[in-house]
C-alpha cells in the first residue's frame, strides 16, 4: 500500500494542521490514496521534533498554512516546508486562502493549493514536483532564473518587508506585492535611500519566471545589480 | 556545424537564434525564461550580437532577461531610438546595461536602419530592409515619406539573414502594409527562402489581411513559412492567412505553438521529440522550436517528420495541405 | 643560506590607499582625529587654492607633538595603532584616531607632504619631514625610498603638529568642504554645556556660515524637548520639558518598555536627548526671537539623531538623509504628533564602558548592528513612542476641549445675537428673529443628522472590524473541513455505487457545495474589501474591477434566485483612485437591489450593470427590477438613515453618492428604470480608454 512517485514509494503521509476536524478531513483524502496517514495531533514544539518522526526515504507531508491560530505549532506551514525540502521529503502546502503569497518561503514549497483546489491529483503533483527539484530537475515554472527585479515601494512591516515588485521579464505591466526577509535584501538602506529619493529600485533574483500565475512566483538569492 | 538559425517557441512573443560557428546573434527574445534556458543548454556563452525589433515592453522584457543572466555574456546590442522614452523599463534596461559594463564589455548601438548589419561571421550576413533612414530618423510617431504616421510595428526592424550559398531567411518581426510598401519603394532585395511571417500570424495593421498576405508572400516568394505564435494569445496564426499561404502553394508551413483552431484542447507530444520549447510541458506547442539549416534553407529533417506525423492526429489543422507536400523536401542537417 | 625580506611595491601605497575608499571629509577628518588623540585644544584645517588641483591643505594642532623618533616608529609605521580605545590619553580622552591606513589616504591625496612636529617638554627643537610621492612611483620598492627626518633648534615655546598636503592631485568641492565642515563641528559634542576642550577652526569661506549656525544655540528654541536616560542596569526613565526646562511629564521604565516591563535594557549606559519644533508660524511661543526658516535651515543640516560615543559623533548616525531610528516613517504612518529629521534634533551619547558596549565596523560606516546596538534603538523608538502617545493623548483632550467650547460659544454667540437684536427697531425684530431662527434651526438639523452619520459610521465600522476578524476563524476551519469532505464524498459516491443511485447522493452534495460557497464568500468578500492595497490610490481598471466584484460575490445571488447582467462597453476605461472606493459604489448598489427583492418578494430578480464609454467620461447604468423607488422622494434617497427597513442601513446610497463625487463624478436615479425597478446613472469622468 504506498504512492509510487518519480523512484520513490510513499507509504505514509503526516498530516499536519491545528484543527483536528480538519486534519480528520486530510486523512480521509489520504485514505483513499491508499497510503498510511499518520495524524500529527500534539503541539509542535520545534521543527526537530516534528522531523524526528518522519522518514525521509517513504514519507510525504500535507501540511496546512495557517498553524498559529491555536497553540498547535508556533510557526506557519511555509516553515515546514522549507524544512521538508531541505530534508528531501515530499510535501503540499494548503491553505484556505487565495491568493498564496509566501514570497518568501515559495521557492521551497513547489506546490501550494487552496482547499477548494485540493486532492489526490494536487498531493500527486505536487509530490512530483518536489521530488524532482530534490534531484535538480525544476519543471519550466519552478525553475529559478536569475533576472532583474524592479522595486517601486518599501513598506518595513518590523523585520519582514512589503515590496511592491515588477519583474519585467515576467509581465512588464503587472507587479505583485510580496512580503521579503529584511535579511535577504542586500544595502538595505541604501535601497530605502532609492525608493524614497526616485520611487524605484532594482535588484536582481533567482525567480522562476516561467510562471504562469502571480501566486506562483518565487523570490530568492537577492543580489545587488 | 553548418550555420542555422532557430525560431523559438517562447510562446506569444518572437525570439529568433542564429549561428555560425561560434558566433551567436538573436532577434528578440520573447518574454519568460524562455530564450536564457534555450541559450544555457545549448551550451551558449557567449552572444555576439542582440538586436531589438521594436521597443515594445514584451520585446525588451525577454532581452532584460538575457542580461541580467551571470552565465552568458552579451557584446553587443543594436536598437531604434523609441527606445528612449524615458520609460521604467527602458530605465531597467540602462541600469542592467550599465551593470554589465562595469562588468565586462558590452556596446549599445542607437540606430538600425537599411543596409548592412556587422556581423563576425563568413558565410553568413545580415541586411536591415526596413526601417529606412528617413523613418528611423523621424522615428515612431513621425511620418514616413509618403505622409503616413509610424507606428512602433510599421517601424520596426526587418531582418533578413543570408547564408553565401544562397539561402535566407526574413524575419519579418511585426511589419505591416505600409513597411511592405517602404521596403518593395527601396528597390532592395527580399527574396528569401523562408519567411517567419510578421505579427505573429496575427492582424497586420488595418488593411485587409489576405490582401496583405498575398502581397508578402508575392514579394518574398519563400518556399517555407513559419509562425511564432502563443496558443494562450489571440487567435494566431488568423486561419485566412495560413490559407493564403496555402493556395500560393508554399511548401511547408509550421507554427511553434498549437492554435486552437487546429485542435481545441492541449495536447502532450512524446518527451524528445521537440527541441527546448516554451509550450512543450504542457501540450501546447505543435513544431516547437524550428530549427532551419541557413546553407540548405530547409528545415531539420527528422523535425518536420516529428512535426507532421503530430499534424495527422490534430482534428483541424490549417496546414494539413502543405504538409502532405514536403515529403520530398527533407535535407539532412 | 641567504637572508631575504619581503619588500612592497610602491603601487600597494596607491591600493592601500585607495581601497579603503575613504572620501575627501572622511581624510581630512582622519587628520583632525589625530589631532584630538594627541589631546590638542585647537585643530585648524586651512585650504589654499583648493578649487583647482595642485592646493595645499595645512591641518595644524597645539597636541602633544612627536620627537623624531617618534615620527620613525610610530607616524611612519603604516597599519599599526599604537592607540587603542582602551588606553585613554594623558588628557582623559578615549582615542578616536584611525588604525594607520586612514591616515595613509589623507597623505596620498597630496603630491608631496611636509609635517613638522615639536613635541610637548622639548620645544626647543623642530622635526620636520618632506615625503614626496613621485620618489616612490620611480623606485622599485617602498623600502628603497629613504626619508630624512631634519631636526632644528627653534627659539619659540609651543608644541604641536603641523601637516601640509600640498599639489593635491584633484580640486575640492564646494559640496565637499561643507560636509568637511558639517562632520567637523558635530565631530565634537555641540550640545552639551560643557565645551569637550577641543576646538576646530576650518578656514574656507563656507565654513564661518555653518559655525556660526551651530555655536547659535536653538535649542531653547524647541517647543518640546524630550530628555531619556538609561542607567547602569538598564532602567530607563523619560521626562518631557518644554522650552523653559519645565517639566511637562515625565515616565518610569515599565511605562516605556510597554512590551517588556520587566525586562532591562541591554545596551550602555546613554542619555538620548531630542528638541522637537512644531514650525507652525501660529504655535510660536511668546518672546521667540529666530524665524521659521533659519531654524529649518539648521535643522536641514543637523536634524536627527546623532550619535556620540565618549564625546565623539560616530557616523552615519544622523547624516543629512540618515534616519536610522525611522521616525520619518513612523511619521509617515501617523503623521499626527510624530517627529521627523525635518522638524527634530537629538543626541545619544553612549559610554564604551561596562557591560554594554557599541563596536564600530572597521570601515567606520557605523556600528556593528548586534543584540547591543538593537537593544540601544529600542530604547530610543521606545521613549519617541512614550512621547507621541503623551502628545495624541494631549491631542484627544485638546479635541474634546474645542468641541466643548464650541459648543459653549454658540451659546455665548447665540446669546449676543439676542442682545444686539434689542438695538434693532422694533419693526424689523420679527422678521430677523424668525431669519435667525430658521436658520438656527436647519444648522441644528444639519448638526443632528452629521452627529447621527458619524455614530452609524462608527456602528459600521465596528460590525465590520467584528467581522473582519471572525472572517479569518470562521472562513478558516469550519469551511475547511466542509470543503475537504465533500471532496472526499464525491469520490467514494462514485466510487462505491452505481451509477443510477449515485445522483440522490451528489445531488445533496451539490446543494451542500454551493451553500459552503455562500458562506466562503462572505469571509473572503469582507476580507478583500479591507485589504489596504485597494485603498492605496492608483490606477483603476473600471471593467475589471466590475467583472471582479461580480465575481466575487456570485454564490450570494446564485443563492437569492438573482441574475447580473454585465453589458461593458468594449473600451478598457481607467480613472485614478482606489480600487475600494470605486468598489464600494456597486457593492452597496448590489446590496441595494438584492435588500429590495427580499422586501419586496420579487418574482423575477434581475440586475443590469451597462457601461458607455465616451472620450473622457464613463457612464454607468445599474438597474434591476425590483420594486422601484416608492415612497419617498427621489432627492431625498440620498440621506442617511432615510431609506430602508428598520434592520437596514440606511447609508448605502449615502456612501454611493459620497464616493462618487469624491471620483469627481455625479449620480442620479429614476424610480423605475429599464427593468422596472430602481435605476442608478453615475457618470464619471475618466483618464482614459
Amino acid at each position: 500500500m504506498s504512492l509510487a512517485i518519480l523512484n520513490k514509494e510513499i507509504r505514509r503521509i503526516h498530516v499536519i494542521d491545528d484543527d483536528p476536524e480538519v486534519r480528520g478531513a486530510y486523512l480521509e483524502h489520504v485514505k483513499d490514496m491508499d497510503v498510511e496517514g499518520i495524524d500529527v495531533s500534539n503541539s509542535i514544539v520545534n521543527i526537530e521534533s516534528l522531523f524526528s518522526t518522519i522518514d525521509t526515504e517513504h514519507d510525504g507531508i500535507i501540511c496546512d498554512y495557517q498553524l498559529t491560530g491555536r497553540k498547535y505549532s508556533a510557526c506557519n506551514g511555509d516553515v515546514f516546508g522549507k524544512a521538508a525540502y531541505d530534508r528531501h521529503i515530499p510535501f503540499i502546502l494548503s491553505s484556505h486562502f487565495k491568493p498564496l503569497s509566501l514570497g518568501g518561503q515559495r521557492r521551497y514549497i513547489p506546490k501550494a493549493v487552496a482547499a477548494d483546489d485540493f486532492g489526490i491529483d494536487a498531493v500527486r503533483e505536487a509530490f512530483e514536483l518536489c521530488l524532482g527539484e530534490y534531484q535538480g530537475s525544476f519543471s519550466l515554472r519552478r525553475r529559478p532564473i536569475r533576472t532583474l527585479v524592479r522595486i517601486e515601494g518599501m513598506k518595513p512591516y518590523g523585520a519582514v518587508y512589503q515590496l511592491n515588485v515588477v519583474v519585467p521579464n515576467w509581465n512588464p505591466t503587472d507587479g505583485v506585492q510580496i512580503l521579503i526577509d529584511a535579511s535577504s535584501l542586500p544595502d538595505l538602506s541604501k535601497l530605502q535611500a532609492e525608493i524614497e529619493a526616485t520611487g524605484e529600485a532594482r535588484l536582481t533574483a533567482e525567480v522562476n519566471t516561467g510562471a504562469t500565475d502571480s501566486n506562483e512566483l518565487y523570490f530568492s538569492e537577492w543580489k545587488s545589480l | 556545424m553548418s550555420a542555422r538559425l532557430s525560431v523559438l517557441d517562447v510562446g506569444h512573443g518572437n525570439c529568433s537564434v542564429f549561428r555560425e560557428d561560434k558566433h551567436v546573434g538573436i532577434i528578440d527574445a520573447g518574454r519568460g525564461p524562455y530564450a536564457s534556458i534555450f541559450i544555457e543548454s545549448s551550451g551558449i556563452t557567449e552572444i555576439d550580437l542582440i538586436v531589438i525589433s521594436h521597443a515594445d515592453d514584451d520585446h525588451l522584457a525577454g532581452v532584460i532577461g538575457l542580461l541580467s543572466s551571470e552565465k552568458i555574456k552579451v557584446n553587443k546590442i543594436r536598437l531604434n531610438a523609441d527606445a528612449m522614452k524615458d520609460t521604467k523599463i527602458w530605465r531597467d534596461v540602462r541600469e542592467l546595461l550599465q551593470s554589465q559594463h562595469n562588468q565586462g564589455k558590452i556596446s549599445v548601438e542607437l540606430g538600425i536602419f537599411q543596409g548592412k548589419l556587422h556581423w563576425s561571421g563568413n558565410d553568413v550576413s545580415l541586411d536591415v530592409l526596413a526601417p529606412s533612414i528617413y523613418n528611423t530618423l523621424s522615428g515612431v510617431g513621425g511620418k514616413d515619406e509618403s505622409g503616413k504616421a509610424i507606428t512602433s510595428n510599421s517601424g520596426s526592424v526587418v531582418l533578413r539573414v543570408s547564408h553565401k550559398g544562397g539561402k535566407s531567411v526574413l524575419l519579418a518581426s511585426d511589419m505591416e502594409d505600409q513597411t511592405l510598401q517602404n521596403i518593395l519603394d527601396s528597390g532592395q532585395d527580399i527574396n528569401a527562402s523562408v519567411l517567419v511571417f510578421p505579427h505573429h500570424g496575427g492582424r497586420p495593421g488595418s488593411g485587409s489581411v489576405e490582401d496583405f498576405t498575398d502581397r508578402l508572400i508575392a514579394a518574398v516568394k519563400p518556399s517555407i513559412i513559419l509562425f511564432s505564435n502563443g496558443r494562450e494569445k489571440h487567435d494566431n496564426p488568423r486561419p485566412e492567412i495560413v490559407s493564403r499561404a496555402c493556395a500560393q502553394g508554399v511548401s511547408y508551413i509550421a507554427c511553434t505553438q498549437l492554435s486552437k483552431n487546429c485542435h481545441i484542447s492541449p495536447l502532450k507530444q512524446q518527451p524528445g521529440s521537440l527541441l527546448f520549447s516554451a509550450g512543450a510541458d504542457e501540450g501546447k506547442s505543435c513544431a516547437g522550436t524550428i530549427e532551419v539549416n541557413l546553407e540548405s534553407g530547409q528545415c531539420h529533417g527528422g523535425q518536420t517528420e516529428a512535426h507532421k506525423a503530430f499534424v495527422n492526429v490534430l482534428s483541424s489543422p490549417m496546414c494539413r495541405s502543405t504538409v502532405v507536400a514536403t515529403a520530398a523536401a527533407n535535407e539532412i542537417h | 643560506m641567504q637572508s631575504v625580506n619581503f619588500k612592497f611595491s610602491p603601487r600597494i601605497l596607491a591600493r592601500l590607499g585607495e581601497e579603503l575608499n575613504q572620501t575627501f571629509d572622511q581624510s581630512i577628518l582622519e587628520l583632525v582625529k589625530n589631532a584630538y588623540d594627541a589631546d590638542a585644544t585647537l585643530c585648524k584645517v586651512e585650504l589654499f587654492d583648493t578649487s583647482s588641483a595642485g592646493g595645499t591643505i595645512r591641518v595644524s594642532d597645539d597636541g602633544n607633538g612627536m620627537d623624531s623618533d617618534s615620527i620613525r616608529d610610530a607616524w611612519l609605521v603604516l597599519g599599526k595603532s599604537d592607540k587603542t580605545s582602551d588606553r585613554p590619553t594623558s588628557a582623559g580622552r578615549t582615542p578616536a584616531g584611525s588604525k594607520g591606513l586612514g591616515r595613509l589616504a589623507a597623505l596620498r591625496m597630496g603630491k608631496e607632504i611636509r609635517l613638522a612636529s615639536v613635541k610637548k617638554g622639548m620645544s626647543r627643537r623642530i622635526h620636520s619631514l618632506h615625503i614626496d610621492w613621485s620618489e616612490f612611483e620611480s623606485a622599485n620598492a617602498v623600502e628603497d625610498v629613504s626619508l630624512s627626518i631634519v631636526t632644528e633648534k627653534k627659539t619659540t615655546s609651543g608644541h604641536g603638529t603641523v601637516v601640509e598636503l600640498r599639489a593635491l592631485r584633484t580640486a575640492v568641492r564646494a559640496e565637499e568642504v561643507r560636509k568637511l565642515a558639517r562632520s567637523l563641528i558635530l565631530l565634537t559634542d555641540p550640545f552639551g554645556d560643557k565645551s569637550s576642550g577641543f576646538q576646530i577652526e576650518l578656514e574656507a569661506s563656507e565654513f564661518s556660515d555653518i559655525e556660526r549656525l551651530v555655536q547659535t544655540k536653538y535649542f531653547d528654541e524647541a517647543d518640546y524637548h524630550l530628555s531619556a536616560e538609561l542607567d547602569e542596569e538598564g532602567i530607563a526613565s523619560v521626562r518631557l520639558l518644554d522650552w523653559r526646562g519645565e517639566v511637562l511629564a515625565s515616565a518610569k521604565h515599565a511605562e516605556i518598555r510597554r512590551n517588556e516591563p520587566e525586562r532591562p535594557y541591554a545596551a550602555p549606559t546613554c542619555n538620548f536627548d531630542l528638541w522637537t519644533f512644531l514650525l507652525k508660524s501660529g504655535n510660536f511661543l511668546q518672546g521667540r526671537k529666530s524665524r521659521v526658516s533659519e531654524i529649518r535651515q539648521w535643522l536641514g543640516h543637523f536634524g536627527g539623531v546623532h550619535i556620540y560615543q565618549d564625546r565623539v559623533r560616530v557616523a552615519p548616525y544622523g547624516d543629512v538623509g540618515n534616519d536610522w531610528l525611522q521616525i520619518n516613517l513612523s511619521r509617515a504612518k501617523s503623521p499626527e504628533e510624530r517627529p521627523s529629521t525635518n522638524n527634530s534634533i537629538g543626541r545619544l551619547v553612549v559610554n564604551s564602558r561596562g557591560p554594554y558596549r557599541l563596536t564600530q565596523k572597521t570601515d567606520r560606516s557605523g556600528f556593528i548592528e548586534d543584540e547591543t546596538f538593537v537593544e540601544l534603538t529600542s530604547f530610543a523608538l521606545d521613549s519617541l513612542e512614550w512621547l507621541a502617545k503623551w502628545r495624541l493623548a494631549q491631542a484627544e483632550h485638546r479635541r474634546s476641549t474645542e468641541r466643548q467650547q464650541a459648543r459653549e460659544a454658540a451659546e455665548a454667540e447665540k446669546s449676543s445675537f439676542t442682545q444686539a437684536l434689542l438695538k434693532v427697531p422694533e419693526e424689523a425684530r420679527a422678521a430677523i428673529q424668525v431669519a435667525f431662527t430658521d436658520y438656527a434651526t436647519s444648522r441644528d438639523r444639519e448638526a443632528d443628522a452629521l452627529r447621527r452619520e458619524i455614530q452609524l459610521y462608527r456602528t459600521l465600522s465596528t460590525a465590520g472590524i467584528t467581522a473582519a476578524t471572525f472572517a479569518h476563524e470562521s472562513h478558516g476551519n469550519p469551511l475547511k473541513v466542509i470543503t475537504l469532505n465533500l471532496k472526499s464524498l464525491r469520490r467514494r459516491i462514485v466510487e462505491l455505487l452505481r451509477t443510477d443511485e449515485q445522483h440522490r447522493l451528489l445531488s445533496l452534495v451539490e446543494k451542500i457545495s454551493v451553500s459552503a460557497g455562500a458562506l466562503s464568500t462572505l469571509g473572503s468578500a469582507t476580507l478583500g474589501l479591507i485589504r489596504s492595497e485597494k485603498r492605496k490610490v492608483g490606477k483603476v481598471d473600471l471593467h475589471r474591477t466590475i467583472t471582479s466584484l461580480i465575481e466575487l460575490m456570485e454564490p450570494f445571488w446564485v443563492a437569492r434566485e438573482t441574475h447580473v447582467e454585465l453589458a461593458l462597453s468594449p473600451e478598457n476605461p481607467y480613472i485614478f483612485a482606489s480600487d475600494a472606493a470605486f468598489e464600494s459604489i456597486f457593492a452597496n448598489l448590489i446590496n441595494n437591489s438584492l435588500n429590495a427583492f427580499r422586501q419586496a418578494g420579487t418574482a423575477t430578480r434581475a440586475i443590469r450593470i451597462q457601461t458607455l464609454v465616451t472620450r473622457d467620461r464613463c457612464k454607468i447604468v445599474v438597474s434591476d427590477s425590483g420594486p422601484g423607488i416608492v415612497n419617498v422622494k427621489i432627492n431625498e434617497i440620498w440621506l442617511p438613515g432615510v431609506t430602508s427597513a428598520s434592520d437596514g442601513t440606511g447609508l448605502g446610497l449615502t456612501i454611493v453618492r459620497d464616493t462618487v463625487r469624491d471620483l469627481g463624478g455625479e449620480v442620479s436615479a429614476i424610480a423605475h428604470g429599464q427593468l422596472g425597478g430602481a435605476e442608478f446613472l453615475i457618470d464619471l469622468p475618466i483618464l482614459g480608454s
